[in-house]
C-alpha cells in the first residue's frame, strides 16, 4: 500500500472512464487482499499445526469457553453419537453452530479450516462492502464535511487488510475460535441496516445475539437506521419486536430440540459468568474474590454496566447511527464476560471506516501503548503464573486491566472524536479552537 | 505544546481566563504547602530536640495530610481528562506538557538515570538483609549424621578410571545400598545428523518408610561439569550420599538430566533437586552457587537461603559476584544440570566447588586421588543438613521472592528496586517516541496529530514489516531447512544482512525517518518491558543491543558521504553479526565449527530459550531498521 493510492483524488472529479477502471482496480485489489489473507491462514493451519496446537489453541486469550473449537469438537462429537451436546458441561455454544458444522465434522480436518477461512474472509469482505457502501450511497456520501479537510479516504481493500491481517485476528481464526461466525452475524446486520434492509439485518441481529449474547444491543442502532425512513418511534417499536420474535423463534426452535439445558449451558452460562476460567476481561478475577452470596448481585451489576450502554451510546451518536454501532461492538469487546483478543480485532477492524476520526484522536499515542502492552504483557504473565509458577493471578489481571484500560480511552478517544467532528461540521469556525468541557 | 501555540494565537478569551484560575489556583496550593512544610519541620525539629517522638508524630501527621490533600485536590482541578490522558490545550497535565516540550532533551537523562540505577545494584545499601519466610523448614534443627565407615567405603569404590563403564559400577554402588536403581540410556538428535547425543543416566531411589510418595528430594551429579571436567568428586560423594534421596547420575550434562526428566516427570513423584559439581582437586576455596533457569527463571529464595545458612563456612563471597551472575542469564547457556527442572516448575539449583589455581588436578597425570578426608566430610554434613531442612518441608516453595538478584552473600536484591532501571530505560525510548515533529509539516487547518505525517505511516508500517519479514524467514529457515543452515549460519548471516540492508535502502524516501524511528522505539519498548519482568538480564541484553543504538541514531543522510559511511559502520559494529562473532567465546562456542547461532538454535530446541527468536525477529530487524533511519533525508 503506498502513499498514491491513499491520496488519490475523489472519484467524483474524474471522467466516466477512469471511475470504472478506479472501481474496477479496487475490486481487483480487495481480491487479491481476500485470498492473501486467506492464504495465510491456510498455510499456517497446514504447515504449523503442531505449534498452533502446542501454542495457540491453548491460549486463554484466544479462545474462552463460549467460543473454543476444542469445546465445539466434543458437542459435535456428544451429538453425533445421539447424545445431548449439553450432556457433561463442556459445550456451551449456539446450536447453529452444530447445525453448520454438522456435516464437515465427518469431512477431514481442511474442510472444517476452510470454513471457518471463509467466514473470517467473509468479515472483510463484508467491511469492504461496509467503506464501499459509506462512499457510495447517498445518505452518507452527500453529507457536509468539514471545509478545508483534506480527502483521504481509506479504500475499501485497505479496510479488508486491516482486519485480515490483523494478528490477533490471525490468531483467532488459525486457533479457530468461533467468535469468528458471531462477527460475520454482526458485520452482515450492519451492512444490511446500512442497505435499509431492516428485516435481514434483524435477523442477521438476532443470529449474533444467538451466537454470543452481547451483539442483541446492536438492535438499538439498527432500530435508529430504520427510524430514517419512517416515523421514528414506530421504526424502534417495529424493530424491536421483530428482533424479539426472531430470537424468541430461535429459541423455542432449540428448547423443543434439546429442552432446558440448552438455555442452562449457553445464555444462562453466559449471563452468571458460571466458568471462571482466566481472560483477557474483568470478570474472572472479581467472581473468583467474591463471596458466593453476593454473586447473583455482582453478576447482575456487571452484565448491566455492558449492557446499560446500548441505548445512550446509540442515542448519542443518532445521527450516525453505523457508528453507534461500531462504539458498542468496541463496549461489548470491553465489558462482556468472556472476551478474547478476536472481539478487539472486530472493533479494530470497523474503525477505519469512519477512517476521517483518525486526525482528531488526542489519545492514540496512550491508548496504542496500553493496547500493545496489554497485549505483550498477557502471555508473559501468563507464563509467569501458569507455567514457571513463580508469579500470580494478580500478575495476569494487571495486564488485563492495562489492556481494558488501553480499549476504554480508545472508545472515549473516538466518541469524543466524533463529537468534535460533528462540531467541526456545525460550526466550521470554531474548528481551529480548543473546546473545553466543563 | 504546539497544539496550544496555535489557540494562544487566536486569542480566544475563555482559554485565558481559564489558564489564569489554573495558575490563581497553582499559587494558591503554593501558599498552603508554603505553610505546611516549616510546620512540619518544626515539629519534627521540636519532637527530636525533645525526645518526645510521640508529640512531633502528632503534630506532623495533620500537617502532611493537610498539605498531601491539598495536592490531590489541585490535580484533581487539573484532571478534566485525566493526569497523562491530556493532549488538548492549557488544561493538560502540567507533568505531560513538560514532558512532551523537552521530550526530545528529556530521554537522554532518562538514559542516564537508568543506566545509573542499574551500576548501583551492587551498591551494599541496595541490598536488604535475606531471611526465612518458611518457617516449617526449621533450618536450625537439622541434624547430621554423614561421615560413617560405609559412606566412605561406598566413596571410594567410584574412581575416574571406571568413565566408560561408570554407569554400571555405579548401579551396583546403589544396589549395594539397598536403593531402588535404574538405567535410563538415551539417544537424540538434535537436528537430524549435526547434534548427536547419547549417554545413559542411572538413578537410585530410597523409599522413605513413612511417606505419603507424593514427593522426593534429588541430589543430581553430571559426570562432566559444565567446563568439562570430570566431575568424579560429585559422584563420588553421592556414592557416599545416596542413602538419603533419590539420586541421579548423567552422561551428558544438561541434555541428559532434560532426558531423564522427560522420562521420569509424571510417572514418579515431585522433586526438589539439588545438583552437584566438584571438580577434581584436593580441597575447595568455597562453594559456588548456580541457579539460574535457561529463560531466566530463578527458584524460590527460600530455596537460596538455606544453602547460605548451613554452608555458611563454605560459602565464598566471590562466586556471588552480581555481575558475574548476570553472564550466564540471558543466554541460558551451560547454566547446569539443575537448569532443566525450572521449567517444570521444580526448584532446583547447582552447588559448585570452587578451586584455587595450585590446588588444581590435572586430568591427564591420570592419579585418581581423593581429596582430603575433611574436605569430603565438610561438604557430605553441608549437604545433609540441607536436605534434612528440606525433608521438613510441607509445601511447596511459595512464601519468599521468586524474582531478586543476589549482589552477595545473605543479601538479595528484590524486583521492586531492580526493575526501575529497565522502566527508566523503557521510559526514555517513549519520551523519544512522543516528541512530537515540526509544525510546518501540517496544512494550517487540519488537527493536530501524535505522529504529523499521518498519512504517511502505512508506508513506514510497511518497510518495518518488510524488514521483519526478512527476520522471520531467517527464524524460520533453519527450523525447516535445518543441516545447510546450521553449520554456516553466521556467514549465511552475512549474506542475508547485506541483501536486507540494500534492499530496505531503496523505495525508502518518502519516509519519515523521525516517524518510522518513533514507530520502532515503540515496538521496542514492548519488547524490553515485556522481557524484564521475564528475565531481567535477557531485557537488558537486548535493550543495550537494540534499544541503545536505536536511541541515539538520528537521520545522516543529508551529511556528507564520509559521515554515512563511518554512520553505517558503526551500526554494523553493532549488529548481531559482529556482536556474535566478537562475543563468540563468550556466548560458550569454543570450538571453531561452532557459532552462537547454533547454540542458540539449540536451546531454543531444548529449552524454548528466547535468545533465538529475539535475534532473528527483533535485533536483526531493528538494527536495519536504524541503518534505514540514518540513510534517509
Amino acid at each position: 500500500m503506498t502513499e498514491e493510492k491513499q491520496s488519490a483524488p475523489r472519484a467524483s472529479e474524474q471522467t466516466k472512464p477512469n471511475i470504472e477502471l478506479a472501481a474496477r482496480r479496487e475490486q481487483g485489489k480487495l481480491i487479491k487482499v481476500l485470498l492473501a489473507g486467506s492464504a495465510l491462514r491456510l498455510i499456517i493451519m497446514l504447515l504449523f499445526p503442531q505449534f498452533v496446537e502446542q501454542h495457540l489453541a491453548g491460549r486463554v486469550e484466544l479462545s474462552t469457553p463460549v467460543t473454543s473449537y476444542k469445546r465445539l469438537v466434543e458437542g459435535l462429537y456428544l451429538s453425533s453419537h445421539g447424545v445431548s451436546p449439553f450432556d457433561g458441561g463442556v459445550f456451551h455454544q449456539s446450536p447453529l453452530l452444530l447445525l453448520l458444522f454438522k456435516i464437515p465434522y465427518y469431512l477431514p480436518e481442511i474442510v472444517t479450516n476452510l470454513v471457518f477461512i471463509l467466514a473470517d474472509a467473509a468479515v472483510a469482505l463484508v467491511l469492504a462492502k461496509i467503506t464501499g457502501a459509506r462512499h457510495s450511497l447517498p445518505q452518507f456520501s452527500q453529507r457536509a464535511g468539514v471545509p478545508g479537510e483534506q480527502a483521504f479516504a481509506c479504500p475499501p481493500s485497505v479496510v479488508a487488510m486491516l482486519y485480515l491481517f490483523n494478528p490477533l485476528m490471525i490468531g483467532t481464526t488459525v486457533v479457530k475460535s468461533t467468535i469468528v461466525f458471531s462477527h460475520l452475524a454482526v458485520v452482515l446486520a450492519l451492512y444490511m441496516g446500512m442497505h435499509g434492509k431492516i428485516n435481514a439485518s434483524v435477523g442477521w441481529a438476532a443470529v449474533a445475539a444467538h451466537l454470543s449474547l452481547y451483539p442483541a444491543m446492536l438492535v438499538v442502532p439498527i432500530a435508529l437506521m430504520a427510524g430514517k425512513r419512517q416515523m421514528l418511534r414506530s421504526a424502534v417499536v417495529q424493530t424491536v419486536a421483530k428482533f424479539a420474535v426472531a430470537v424468541l423463534a430461535l429459541h423455542v426452535a432449540f428448547t423443543m430440540a434439546f429442552g432446558k439445558q440448552y438455555f442452562l449451558a449457553t445464555f444462562d452460562f453466559t449471563l452468571r459468568v458460571a466458568d471462571l476460567q482466566p481472560n483477557v476481561g474483568l470478570f474472572w478475577y472479581f467472581f473468583i474474590e467474591i463471596f458466593d452470596e453476593f454473586r447473583s448481585f455482582f453478576f447482575v451489576v456487571f452484565q448491566l454496566t455492558a449492557l446499560a450502554f446500548a441505548v445512550p451510546v446509540s442515542w448519542r451518536f443518532r445521527r450516525e447511527p453505523v457508528f453507534g454501532a461500531i462504539m458498542l461492538v468496541g463496549v461489548i469487546s470491553a465489558l462482556k464476560a468472556y472476551p478474547s483478543w478476536g472481539d478487539l480485532a472486530l472493533f479494530l477492524g470497523l474503525l477505519p471506516v469512519y477512517e476521517e476520526l483518525f486526525k482528531y484522536l488526542q489519545y492514540s499515542f496512550l491508548f496504542g501503548n496500553l493496547l500493545m502492552y496489554g497485549i505483550g504483557l498477557a502471555p508473559v504473565f501468563w507464563h509467569l503464573w501458569i507455567e514457571q509458577g513463580s508469579g500470580n493471578a494478580n500478575f495476569f489481571y494487571a495486564a488485563t486491566l492495562v489492556y481494558e484500560f488501553g480499549q476504554i480511552t480508545m472508545l472515549f478517544d473516538f466518541g469524543s472524536a466524533m463529537l468534535r467532528r460533528e462540531l467541526d461540521i456545525s460550526e466550521p469556525e470554531t474548528r481551529t479552537h480548543a473546546v473545553i468541557q466543563e | 505544546m504546539l497544539f496550544a501555540d496555535r489557540y494562544i494565537d487566536n486569542g480566544v478569551t475563555e482559554e485565558t481566563a481559564a489558564r489564569t484560575s489554573v495558575q490563581e489556583h497553582r499559587e494558591n496550593q503554593k501558599k498552603l504547602e508554603a505553610d505546611a512544610l516549616p510546620f512540619m519541620l518544626l515539629s519534627l525539629l521540636a519532637g527530636w530536640l525533645t525526645k518526645q517522638t510521640r508529640f512531633s508524630c502528632l503534630l506532623a501527621i495533620p500537617h502532611s495530610a493537610f498539605s498531601i490533600l491539598s495536592h490531590a485536590y489541585t490535580i484533581y482541578r487539573q484532571l478534566p481528562m485525566g493526569l497523562v490522558l491530556s493532549g488538548q490545550g492549557e488544561k493538560g497535565s502540567p507533568l505531560l506538557t513538560f514532558a512532551r516540550r523537552y521530550s526530545q532533551y528529556l530521554s537522554y537523562p532518562l538514559l542516564l538515570v537508568g543506566l545509573l540505577w542499574l551500576l548501583a545494584l551492587p551498591l551494599e545499601n541496595m541490598a536488604r538483609r535475606a531471611y526465612f519466610s518458611e518457617n516449617a523448614m526449621m533450618p536450625a534443627q537439622a541434624d547430621t549424621g554423614f561421615g560413617s565407615q560405609s559412606d566412605t567405603q561406598a566413596m571410594s569404590q567410584i574412581d575416574r578410571r571406571d568413565a566408560g563403564t561408570h554407569a554400571y559400577r555405579r548401579h551396583s554402588v546403589f544396589d549395594d545400598l539397598g536403593l531402588d536403581t535404574q538405567i535410563h540410556r538415551f539417544e537424540y538428535d538434535e537436528v537430524q545428523g549435526v547434534g548427536n547425543h547419547r549417554g545413559i543416566n542411572v538413578h537410585g531411589i530410597l523409599r522413605a518408610p513413612r511417606s505419603d510418595g507424593v514427593e522426593a528430594l534429588l541430589l543430581a551429579a553430571s559426570w562432566r561439569t559444565s567446563d568439562n571436567q570430570t566431575n568424579l568428586n560429585a559422584v563420588r560423594l553421592m556414592a557416599g550420599y545416596g542413602k538419603v534421596c533419590t539420586g541421579a547420575v548423567t552422561d551428558a550434562g544438561e541434555i541428559g538430566i532434560e532426558k531423564w526428566l522427560r522420562a521420569y516427570h509424571g510417572k514418579e513423584p515431585g522433586l526438589l533437586p539439588m545438583s552437584l559439581e566438584l571438580p577434581p582437586a584436593t580441597k575447595y576455596r568455597g562453594m559456588g552457587l548456580y541457579f539460574e533457569g535457561k529463560t531466566g527463571q530463578l527458584p524460590n529464595l527460600d530455596f537460596i537461603n538455606i544453602r547460605f545458612l548451613h554452608g555458611q563456612k563454605t560459602v565464598d563471597d566471590q562466586s556471588c559476584c552480581c555481575w558475574a551472575r548476570f553472564r550466564p542469564r540471558p543466554f541460558g547457556s551451560s547454566v547446569g544440570v539443575h537448569a532443566p527442572f525450572l521449567r517444570y516448575r521444580i526448584d532446583a539449583l547447582t552447588l559448585s566447588g570452587i578451586v584455587d589455581e595450585h590446588d588444581k588436578i590435572d586430568e591427564s597425570a591420570g592419579v585418581p586421588r581423593m581429596p582430603y578426608p575433611w574436605v569430603m566430610h565438610n561438604l557430605g554434613r553441608t549437604l545433609e543438613s540441607t536436605l534434612r531442612s528440606l525433608n521438613n518441608l510441607l509445601e511447596h516453595f511459595h512464601q519468599s521472592f521468586f524474582f531478586y538478584i543476589l549482589p552477595a552473600n545473605r543479601r538479595y536484591i528484590s524486583i521492586g528496586d531492580y526493575i526501575p532501571a529497565v522502566g527508566l530505560m523503557v521510559a526514555s525510548l517513549l519520551v523519544q517516541a512522543m516528541h512530537p515533529m515540526p509544525a510546518h509539516t501540517y496544512p494550517a487547518d487540519q488537527h493536530i496529530l501524535w505522529l504529523p505525517c499521518a498519512h504517511r505511516w502505512p508506508t513506514s508500517m510497511a518497510t518495518i514489516l518488510r524488514v521483519h519479514a526478512v527476520g522471520a524467514v531467517l527464524f524460520l529457515v533453519p527450523l525447516v531447512v535445518p543441516v545447510s543452515m546450521i553449520r554456516h549460519t553466521t556467514s549465511t548471516a552475512y549474506v542475508f544482512t547485506m541483501a536486507l540492508a540494500s534492499s530496505s535502502m531503496e523505495n525508502n524516501t518518502r519516509v519519515d525517518w523521525r516517524q518510522l524511528k518513533a514507530l520502532v522505539e515503540l515496538y521496542v519498548a514492548v519488547v524490553v518491558g515485556s522481557l524484564s519482568v521475564m528475565n531481567f538480564s535477557l531485557a537488558l541484553v537486548v535493550f543495550v543491543t537494540t534499544g541503545l543504538p536505536l536511541l541515539l541514531t538520528r537521520s545522516v543522510g543529508s551529511h556528507s558521504k564520509a559521515v554515512r559511511i563511518a554512520t553505517l559502520l558503526v551500526l554494523m559494529a553493532v549488529s548481531p553479526v559482529s556482536v556474535l562473532t566478537l562475543a563468540r567465546t563468550h556466548l560458550g562456542a569454543h570450538s571453531v565449527w561452532m557459532s552462537p547461532f547454533r547454540i542458540f538454535l539449540s536451546d531454543f530446541h531444548h529449552y524454548s530459550s528466547l535468545v533465538y527468536p529475539l535475534l532473528c525477529l527483533v535485533y536483526w530487524p531493528v538494527n536495519l531498521l536504524c541503518m534505514v533511519v540514518s540513510m534517509l533525508p
